[in-house]
C-alpha cells in the first residue's frame, strides 16, 4: 500500500455532491474504475479521519481505512461502473462492509470474490407486522419479549427447537425457503415477499464442504449472536404513506417484528473455504490483486462457479433459518396474546439480504450488460415497477428494511430510479461499524449499555452479556445519519421509521 | 482488517497471528473464539491439528491483557457495579472463599477451616421494622442476622454485629446463647429488626423465637445490613421480591420495601469499584492443564507465538512441568506470572505447596480433558476447582474451557455438567468416527497358519512371558502360540514397512518394554542405530525415557531424521504431528475409543493416510502390572496371572476387535499376510500421504434433474428485465 | 371419461361405460382384444375371454405383460390399465390407418365444417344481422345506458356490454353486491408514477391503465399460485418443534 501524506491523498479525493465524493484513478495502483462514497457532514468526518490517521508516519500498512478499501475492490479485474462505498461503510476484510462492485459478466477477465460478499452470507433482514397497537403489546412486554425468548434459540452455539437432521439440511440447501413451505413452517404469502423468493435456483449443495454442514446443522433455525437479534418494533414515523399502506403499515404506534439473522457458521465456513481455494486459482491463472485478502477467481472458472453454488446453498440456509424464527415468532405472539397469527396478520413484509451476490441486468454507460453484482452490507434497492419485486410493490419500488443496531431505530425505505443508475440498486444496510470489536470491548461496560437500555424502556433479554459491548450503538455509525443520507442522495427513499420496544439476542 | 480482528480480536494479537500465515480462522476458532470474549464457558471437541489451541489461547491472552490493562488504569471492576436498586448480596463486601450467585441471592462457601461471611449491598437505619429471610439450602455451619458495616464479617464475633447460628445459638460480641432452636437444611429463617423498639428477633419456619437482642443505643443510628456468615454450607435469600414464605404481621417491612429514606448503600462495591485487588505476585489468570510435557511445551510456544506484539503492560507465561529445576519455577512465580501451562503433577504440587495462588484465577482450561480424565486426574481437577473462587475479586466470574478429542465421553460429560456453568458445546466432530481421510486394515497373525516363526533365523526380543515356559517350534501350548505371535508381529512390522515402503510412521505398542524390543529389532534389521542407511532408522517415545530424551526424539522425528517412531498411548496423546501417511498398531488397544485416537495420527487436515493393525487370532499373554505390582513393572518378571496375584493376563485380540468394530459401526477389511493392500478398493489413486479430494455425503441432490429448467427460468429473468431496462431507458438521454 | 377414446374406436357404447363394473371392464378388455389389438391369436384369447373365471385377474395380468404395459399397480386400478389399453389401441388404430388420419389437420376439419350445410338456426339471435345500422344503434344505445365507452368498432362495444351484464348485472351479483363490487381505495393514478414517458400525455395516460391492469394481473396469478402452494402445503405439511431439543445459549 502506498502510504503518502494525508494532504497528497486528499488530492485523488473530490466531493461532487453535498452528499457524493469520488475517488479519482491512482488514488490506489491499478484502479479500473473510479471509486465513490456517500457521505453526511458527519460521516464524512469520519471517512476523513479514518484516513488520516492511517496515513501518520510510523503506521505500518496492516489496517486499510475504508477508502483504500473500496479504491483496492476498483482495482479488481472485470469491474464496471465505480466501486461505490456506501454511507455505513467501514473497514472490513478484504472489501470494507458497504461497499457494492459489479462485474461484467460477459467480460472473461471477470472475477467473482467471497470477500466481497462477505463471511455471513445472506445476512439479512426480515420485517413482519402485525395488526397489535403499542397499547396492545405494553401491558403485557416483559411477557411477550420472555416469551420471544423462549421460543427462538438465540446464542452462539445453541441449537434450534425445530428438529432437522443432516437429510433435512440437505434439503433445505436444495430448496431455501419452498422446504420451509413444504414442511408447512410458513406461508405461501411469505415466499413471495421475499427476495429471490427465497430460493437462489443455482444452489447445489454438493459444492459445499463436509466441515460447512457440521458446523451448520446444529445451528439451523437459531439466531445467533454478534450483531444478530429479533426485535419487537413500534412505527414511529411514516414518511410515505401510500407506500407504508401498500405494506400493510396503516398507522404510528402499529406493532413490528424484525429478524436480523444470516447463515452464521455454515456461511462463514463456505466463504473460508472458497477463500482458500481461490488463493491458489489466483496464482493459475495470473490474477493480481492489491490485497492478499482480495482473493477472487475468474467467474467463469471451476473455483468461481463452486463458490457460487456454495454461495447460493449458504444463502437458502439463511432463508430457512429466517423461515423457521418467523414461524417460532408467530407462535409466541399467537401464545401471549390467544390468537391464530392470521388473526394477527402477522404477514411478511419483505425479507431483504444484505451479503450476496447475484447476476442482474443493468445498464452501464448506454448499454445494457449482464453483471455480477457483489453486495457486502448493501441492500438491493429496485425501483418501482422493476419485474423482480413483488406485485404488491410493483407501484412502490423494492423495500428496504434496514436494521439499526441494539435499541436504535430502524428504517424502512424504498428503491427509486436514481438508484437503479447510481449503484445499480443498492442501498445502505445498517448502521456500519464506527469502532472495531475490539476498540467496543474496551471502551464501553455491557452493564451501562443494558442500563441504558432498560432506561429507554427496552426490554432487553441477552444470552450473552459479554458480547453486548462489542454492539453498543456507540460502537456504531448512526443509522439516521445514514438513512438520511441515502435519501438526500436519492438512492433510497424513506418511507417508516420503527423503534424497538424488545430486544432479543445471542 | 483481518478476518481475526472481526471477531472482536485485538489487532495486535492479529499481527501475530498474520505472521504465523494464519489468514483465516479455523472453524473450531471461528465458533470459539466469540464465545470465549463474551465470556462463557466452552466445551469444545477438536482434535490437535485443528486450531484448538488458538481457540483457546487467543482469547485468554487478550482477556488477560485486557485485566492487567483495567488494573493498572485502577479501573478495579467497572463490570458488576451493583448500583442496580435491588437488594442484594454484595459481591465485594464478603469472604475471600465466599461466593455469590451472579443473581445475588445466594450464597456458598466450600471452607471448611474458616467461617466467610457477606453483607447486603443496602441496610436500614433510623426508624422502621424490617423482616427479611434467609433458607438454608445445603447443609453446613451458618449464621445469619443483621450487622453494621463496621462488623467483622463473621457475624456476631463482635458488638456490631447480631447473629442466629444453626447450632441454636445467637452470637453477639464473641458471646454465643442458647436461643430458640436449631436449624438446618431447608429451615426457613426470618430476620426481624425493629428498629423503633431496638429490637433484633428471629423466626424459624414461621414460628416467632422471642426477642434474640436488644440493639444499644450506641447503635441506634447506624446502618444496619442483613448479613450471614458461613462455613462449608449455602444459603438463600429473599429480600422481599418475591413473595415470603412465612410473611410477617402488617407493621413489618420487608428489607427491599424500606423507605428511601431509611436505606444506606453498602459503601464496598457500591461505587463501582472495587478495592482494585492488587494482582497478587504468584496468581495468575489462566491456567491451563495439559496432559502430558510435549503437549505443555506445545501450547507454551503456541502462546508465545500469539503474545508477540501485546505490550504495555506485557502478558507474562510460565510453563509449569515435571523435569525441570522447581526452584526456578517458584522463583518464576514469584516475580509475577499472568498465565500457566502445565502438567498435572507439577502444578499440584506447586498449589499445595503454596507457591501457586488460585485466587486470581479466572480461566480454567482443560485441554485433551478425556485423557486427562483417563490419566486419572479427575479428583484432582475437582480439587483444583473448589479451590478456585468462582466470582472473582474484580466482579467476573470463573471462565471455564475444555477441549477434548470426543465430547461423547461418559465422563468428560459428567465432569463438564458437575464444574461448567451452561457451557456451551463446539462440537465439530459428532460421535466417534474414523474420518474419512483414513484407510484402515486389520493384518490376522496366526502362528498357527504362519510358520515362518519356526525358522526365523533372527527375530524381535519378545517380552520374556513366555521364559520359562520351555516354549519351542511343534510344542501347540499356548504358551508357545503366544510368543510365536510375538515373534511374528515383528516380522510383520517389518514386513508393512517392506510392503508399502513406509518412509515415515507411527507405531503403536502396548508396553514400554515392547517399544524397546521393537526399537532394537528394527534397528538390527537395519544395520545399526547409528548406521547411514538404516532403513529402519527409529526413536522412541513412552514414559520410562527421560524428558530430555523424549524431546530430543520427539524432534528427531518430526523433522525427518528418523523414518519411525515408536511409542505407547499414554506419550502419544494428542501429539501434533501432521500427514503422517502411515500407522502400524502392533496390539490393538484395549480401549475402543483409544483405536480412533491412534487412527487419528494419520489422514489428518485432508491428507489420505493408511493404518494398519496386527491382530493375533490366537490368545497372547502379556504383562499387566497393576497396582498391585510394587514396582510398577519395573524388574518384574512375575508371570503368573493377575487372577493369582502375578501380572500377566491373557490379551485377547480378536475379541477387541469385534468391540472396536462394534463401536465404529464398520467392519474393518481385513488383508492377507503379505500386507498388500488392495489399491482398488479404495477412490481411484490413491497415495498415502497426499492430499485427498473432497467427498460430498451420500445425499443425492435435484441439481442435474433440474438443472434445465432452472436454465430457463434464468433465461426467463434476464430477458425480463432486458425489457425493463429498454422501456426505461428508451427515449432518454443517456 | 373414457369416452373419447371409445368413440374413436368406434365402441358401441362410450356414454355408458362405468370402469368401476367389473363385468363391463372385463368385457370391454375382451372387445379391445377382440376388435382392436388382437394380439393373441384367437385361440389363445380363450382365457380373456372367460371373464367369470376366478382365474381371469391372472390371466389379465399375464396379458398385459405380453403386451408389455408399463403400468404396473398395486392395486388393481382398472382405471389405469383401462388408460393404457385403450391409448394403446387407440395408437394401432391410427397405425392401422394412418394415411386415412395423417392429412385430417384442425384446418381441414374446420374446412369440412364450413362445407357442411348451414342450418337455419331456430334461435333468433343467430340470424341477427350484426352489421345493419340498427343493430349499431342499438348497441350504442345500451352502451350509454349502461355506461360503458363506445368503441368504433360496435362488436367491441358490444363484448365490452356483455363483460358489464355478466360481471355486474347476473343474478348472483345483483343477490350479493359486495363480491363484485371492488371496495377499497381509489387508486391516485394521475399521481402515479409511469415508469417511462411515451411522449403523449393521452398515451402517458393510457400505459399508466395498462400497466395497473397488468399488475391486477400478475396479482391474481400471484394469489393462484399461492393457493396452488397451499393446496400442495395441505399435503406435505408436517410442523413440529421440539422443544426439549432448544438450548438457550447462555
Amino acid at each position: 500500500m502506498v502510504v503518502r501524506s494525508y494532504n497528497d491523498e486528499l488530492k485523488y479525493l473530490e466531493k461532487i455532491t453535498p452528499n457524493c465524493w469520488r475517488i479519482k484513478k491512482g488514488f490506489q495502483p491499478n484502479m479500473n474504475v473510479e471509486g465513490v462514497f456517500y457521505v453526511n457532514n458527519h460521516l464524512e468526518k469520519l471517512m476523513l479521519d479514518e484516513l488520516r490517521n492511517a496515513c501518520r508516519p510510523g503506521m505500518v500498512g496492516g489496517f486499510l481505512p475504508g477508502v483504500k478499501q473500496i479504491a483496492n475492490v476498483a482495482a479488481l479485474p472485470g469491474i464496471v461502473g465505480r466501486s461505490v462505498g456506501l454511507p455505513d461503510v467501514h473497514s472490513g476484510y478484504g472489501f470494507a462492509i458497504g461497499n457494492m462492485a459489479a462485474f461484467d459478466m460477459g467480460d472473461p477477465k471477470s472475477v467473482v470474490s467471497p470477500g466481497g460478499v462477505g463471511f455471513d452470507i445472506n445476512c439479512g433482514v426480515r420485517l413482519l407486522r402485525t395488526n397489535l397497537h403499542e397499547k396492545d403489546v405494553l401491558p403485557v412486554k416483559e411477557q411477550l419479549a420472555q416469551s420471544m425468548f423462549d421460543h427462538i434459540p438465540v446464542g452462539v452455539g445453541s441449537k434450534g427447537i425445530i428438529p432437522m437432521n443432516a437429510r433435512d439440511m440437505e434439503e433445505a440447501l436444495e430448496m431455501g425457503m419452498d422446504w420451509s413451505l413444504r414442511e408447512g413452517y410458513i406461508w405461501a404469502e411469505d415466499k413471495e415477499h421475499c427476495e429471490e423468493y427465497g430460493r437462489m435456483l443455482n444452489a447445489d449443495p454438493s459444492k459445499v464442504s463436509m466441515r460447512a454442514k457440521k458446523r451448520g446443522l446444529p445451528q439451523l433455525g437459531t439466531l445467533g449472536a454478534g450483531n444478530h437479534y429479533a426485535e419487537i418494533q413500534v412505527v414511529d414515523e411514516i414518511y410515505d404513506k401510500w407506500a407504508a399502506s401498500k405494506m400493510g403499515i396503516e398507522m404510528k404506534g402499529q406493532i413490528c417484528v424484525m429478524i436480523h439473522s444470516g447463515s452464521r457458521g455454515f456461511g462463514h465456513q463456505v466463504a473460508t473455504d472458497a477463500l482458500v481455494q481461490m488463493e491458489k486459482a489466483m496464482k493459475r491463472d495470473n490474477i493480481d490483486t492489491n490485497d492478499r485478502q482480495l482473493a477472487c477467481a475468474h467467474i467463469h472458472s471451476t473455483e468461481g462457479q463452486d463458490y457460487l453454488k456454495a454461495m447460493a446453498a449458504a444463502a437458502n440456509f439463511a432463508w430457512v433459518n429466517r423461515s423457521s424464527m418467523t414461524f417460532l415468532s408467530r407462535q409466541a405472539f399467537a401464545k401471549q396474546f390467544r390468537m391464530t397469527p392470521d388473526d394477527l396478520d402477522m404477514h411478511v413484509i419483505y425479507d431483504v439480504s444484505h451479503n450476496i451476490a447475484k447476476v442482474e441486468e443493468h445498464m452501464v454507460d448506454g448499454k445494457q450488460r449482464t453483471l455480477l453484482v457483489h453486495r457486502k452490507g448493501s441492500t438491493r434497492a429496485f425501483p418501482p415497477h422493476h419485474p423482480l419485486i413483488p406485485v404488491d410493490y410493483q407501484l412502490t419500488g423494492q423495500p428496504v428494511l434496514i436494521g439499526g443496531t441494539m435499541g436504535t431505530c430502524s428504517y424502512v425505505l424504498t428503491g427509486t430510479e436514481q438508484g437503479m443508475q447510481e449503484t445499480f440498486g443498492s442501498t445502505c444496510h445498517g448502521a456500519g461499524r464506527a469502532l472495531s470489536r475490539a476498540k467496543s470491548r474496551r471502551n464501553l461496560d455491557y452493564q451501562d449499555v443494558l442500563n441504558k437500555l432498560e432506561e429507554m424502556g427496552i426490554s432487553i433479554r441477552v444470552a450473552s452479556p459479554k458480547l453486548v459491548m462489542e454492539e453498543a450503538p456507540e460502537s456504531y455509525k448512526n443509522v439516521t445519519d445514514v438513512v438520511d443520507t441515502c435519501h438526500a442522495a436519492g438512492i433510497s427513499k424513506k418511507c417508516i421509521k420503527l423503534r424497538p420496544i424488545a430486544v432479543i439476542k445471542g | 482488517m483481518t478476518a481475526f480482528e472481526e471477531m472482536g480480536v485485538l489487532p495486535e494479537i492479529g499481527k501475530a497471528v498474520e505472521e504465523m500465515d494464519w489468514m483465516l480462522p479455523m472453524d473450531v476458532q471461528a465458533e470459539a473464539i466469540p464465545l470465549i470474549l463474551g465470556g462463557g464457558d466452552v466445551l469444545m471437541a477438536a482434535e490437535t491439528g485443528s486450531g484448538k489451541t488458538g481457540a483457546f489461547c487467543l482469547p485468554i491472552i487478550q482477556i488477560v491483557w485486557e485485566t492487567l490493562k483495567d488494573l493498572e488504569a485502577g479501573k478495579g471492576s467497572k463490570v458488576i457495579a451493583q448500583t442496580s436498586p435491588h437488594w442484594t448480596l454484595s459481591f465485594f463486601d464478603r469472604g475471600s472463599a465466599l461466593a455469590v450467585t451472579p443473581d445475588g441471592l445466594r450464597c456458598q462457601s466450600r471452607e471448611q477451616k474458616e467461617w466467610h461471611g457477606c453483607r447486603c449491598t443496602k441496610g436500614v437505619s433510623g426508624k422502621g421494622r424490617y423482616y427479611y429471610e434467609a433458607t438454608v439450602t445445603d447443609e453446613g455451619l451458618c449464621r445469619v442476622g443483621w450487622s453494621t458495616n463496621q462488623a467483622n464479617l463473621d457475624v456476631g464475633t463482635d458488638r456490631f454485629g447480631f447473629g442466629f447460628g444453626g447450632t441454636g445459638k445467637k452470637s453477639n460480641n464473641k458471646q454465643f446463647d442458647s436461643y430458640g432452636e436449631a436449624f438446618g437444611m431447608h429451615d426457613v429463617i426470618g430476620c426481624f429488626l425493629d428498629l423503633d423498639n431496638c429490637e433484633i428477633s428471629f423466626s424459624k419456619n414461621g414460628t416467632h423465637l422471642g426477642k434474640a437482642f436488644s440493639v444499644p443505643q450506641q447503635l441506634k443510628n447506624s446502618a444496619f445490613f442483613p448479613s450471614v456468615v458461613l462455613k462449608n454450607a449455602e444459603m438463600s435469600f429473599n429480600f422481599g421480591v418475591q413473595p415470603f414464605k412465612h410473611p410477617p404481621e402488617k407493621e413489618w417491612l420487608a428489607v427491599c420495601e424500606a423507605p428511601k429514606e431509611n436505606v444506606r448503600q453498602n459503601e464496598i462495591g457500591s461505587s463501582g469499584t472495587a478495592a482494585p485487588a492488587k494482582a497478587m505476585k504468584n496468581a495468575p489468570q489462566a491456567i491451563i492443564i495439559e496432559p502430558s510435557r510435549e503437549l505443555a511445551e506445545q501450547t507454551y510456544n503456541q502462546i508465545l507465538k500469539f503474545k508477540k506484539y501485546m505490550e504495555n503492560p506485557k502478558v507474562k507465561d510460565l510453563l509449569v512441568i515435571g523435569g525441570v529445576n522447581v526452584k526456578d519455577q517458584i522463583s518464576e512465580l514469584n516475580s509475577g506470572v499472568d498465565i500457566v501451562v502445565g502438567t498435572p503433577g507439577r502444578l499440584e504440587d506447586l498449589i499445595s505447596g503454596g507457591h501457586l495462588s488460585l485466587t486470581q484465577c479466572r480461566f480454567f482450561v482443560l485441554d485433551e480433558a478425556d485423557g486427562l480424565l483417563k490419566q486419572g486426574y479427575g479428583d484432582m481437577i475437582d480439587r483444583l476447582h473448589r479451590q478456585i473462587p468462582k466470582i472473582t475479586s474484580d466482579g467476573r466470574r470463573l471462565q471455564m474451557i475444555v477441549c477434548s478429542a470426543t465430547l461423547h465421553a461418559f465422563e468428560v460429560k459428567k465432569m463438564a455438567e458437575r464444574l461448567m456453568h451452561f457451557p456451551t458445546w463446539v462440537d465439530l466432530k459428532g460421535e466417534d468416527a474414523v474420518p474419512e481421510t483414513v484407510h484402515h486394515v486389520v493384518v490376522m497373525v496366526d502362528p498357527q497358519k504362519d510358520s515362518s516363526w519356526h525358522s526365523l533365523r533372527r527375530h524381535v526380543q519378545t517380552d520374556g512371558v513366555h521364559a520359562k515356559d520351555n516354549v519351542r517350534p511343534g510344542n501347540n501350548t499356548a504358551e508357545t502360540l503366544s510368543e510365536a505371535v510375538k515373534m511374528l508381529k515383528g516380522e510383520y512390522c517389518v514386513k508393512a514397512i517392506n510392503e508399502h515402503k513406509m518412509d515415515r510412521a507411527i507405531i503403536f505398542c502396548r508396553t514400554k518394554l515392547d517399544c524397546d524390543n521393537l526399537e532394537r529389532y528394527l534397528n538390527q534389521v537395519g544395520g545399526g542405530a547409528h548406521s547411514r542407511g538404516n532403513q529402519y532408522s527409529c526413536v522412541c517415545l513412552h514414559g520410562d525415557r527421560k524428558p530430555q530424551e523424549r524431546k530430543a526424539n520427539l524432534e528427531r522425528f518430526k523433522k525427518q531424521e528418523v523414518k519411525f517412531l515408536i511409542c505407547t498411548d499414554v506419550a502419544a496423546r494428542g501429539l501434533d504431528i501432521t500427514g503422517l501417511p502411515f500407522m502400524i498398531n502392533v496390539t490393538l488397544p484395549d480401549e475402543k475409543s483409544n483405536y480412533v485416537h491412534r487412527i487419528g495420527r494419520v489422514g489428518r487436515a485432508e491428507r489420505m493416510g493408511l493404518a494398519i493393525s496386527l491382530v493375533s487370532s490366537v490368545p497372547e499373554k502379556v504383562w499387566y502390572h497393576g497396582e498391585w505390582c510394587s514396582s510398577r513393572g519395573r524388574n518384574c518378571w512375575n508371570t503368573r496371572l493377575t487372577d493369582e496375584g502375578g501380572c500377566c493376563i491373557w490379551y485377547n485380540e480378536p475379541r477387541f476387535l469385534a468391540e472396536i468394530e462394534d463401536h465404529l459401526n464398520v467392519t474393518i477389511q481385513q488383508v492377507e499376510p503379505d500386507l498388500k493392500v488392495p489399491m482398488d478398493e479404495f477412490d481411484g489413486k490413491v497415495v498415502y500421504g497426499q492430499k485427498r479430494q473432497q467427498m460430498g455425503s451420500q445425499y443425492e441432490n435435484h441439481v442435474a434433474q433440474m438443472a434445465p429448467a432452472v436454465k430457463d427460468l434464468a433465461q426467463l429473468e434476464s430477458e425480463v428485465q432486458l425489457m425493463y431496462l429498454k422501456r426505461q431507458f428508451k427515449g432518454r438521454n443517456v | 371419461m373414457f369416452k373419447r377414446k371409445l368413440t374413436a374406436l368406434d365402441h358401441p357404447s362410450p356414454d355408458n361405460f362405468s370402469v368401476n363394473d367389473e363385468k363391463q371392464f372385463r368385457n370391454l378388455v375382451v372387445w379391445l382384444e377382440d376388435q382392436k389389438i388382437r394380439h393373441y391369436k384367437i385361440e389363445d384369447r380363450k382365457n380373456l375371454r372367460d371373464i367369470n373365471s376366478s382365474e381371469w385377474p391372472k390371466v389379465f395380468r399375464q396379458y398385459l405383460d405380453d403386451l408389455a404395459c408399463p403400468v404396473h399397480s398395486e392395486s388393481d386400478n382398472s382405471a389405469e390399465y383401462l388408460e393404457w389399453l385403450l391409448s394403446f389401441s387407440v395408437k394401432l388404430e391410427y397405425g392401422d390407418n394412418a394415411e386415412k388420419f395423417k392429412n385430417q389437420t384442425s384446418d381441414k376439419v374446420k374446412k369440412n365444417e364450413l362445407n357442411t350445410p348451414k342450418v337455419v338456426s331456430q334461435n333468433p339471435l343467430d340470424n341477427l344481422d350484426f352489421e345493419c345500422a340498427d343493430f349499431k344503434k342499438g348497441v350504442n344505445a345500451l352502451a350509454q345506458l349502461l355506461n360503458v365507452t363506445q368503441h368504433p368498432d360496435h362488436l367491441i362495444t358490444l363484448k365490452a356490454i356483455s363483460k358489464v351484464v355478466c360481471q355486474r348485472l347476473s343474478a348472483e351479483a345483483l343477490e350479493n353486491p359486495n363480491t363484485v363490487i371492488v371496495k377499497g381505495k381509489p387508486f391516485p393514478f394521475q399521481e402515479a408514477d409511469l415508469g417511462f414517458d411515451m411522449g403523449d400525455y393521452v398515451l402517458n395516460q393510457a400505459a399508466k391503465i395498462l400497466r395497473l391492469l397488468y399488475i391486477h394481473n400478475l396479482r391474481d396469478l400471484q394469489t393462484r399460485i399461492n393457493e396452488c402452494i397451499v393446496a400442495v402445503q395441505n399435503v406435505t405439511a408436517d410442523p413440529k418443534t421440539d422443544t426439549k431439543l432448544g438450548k438457550v445459549g447462555k
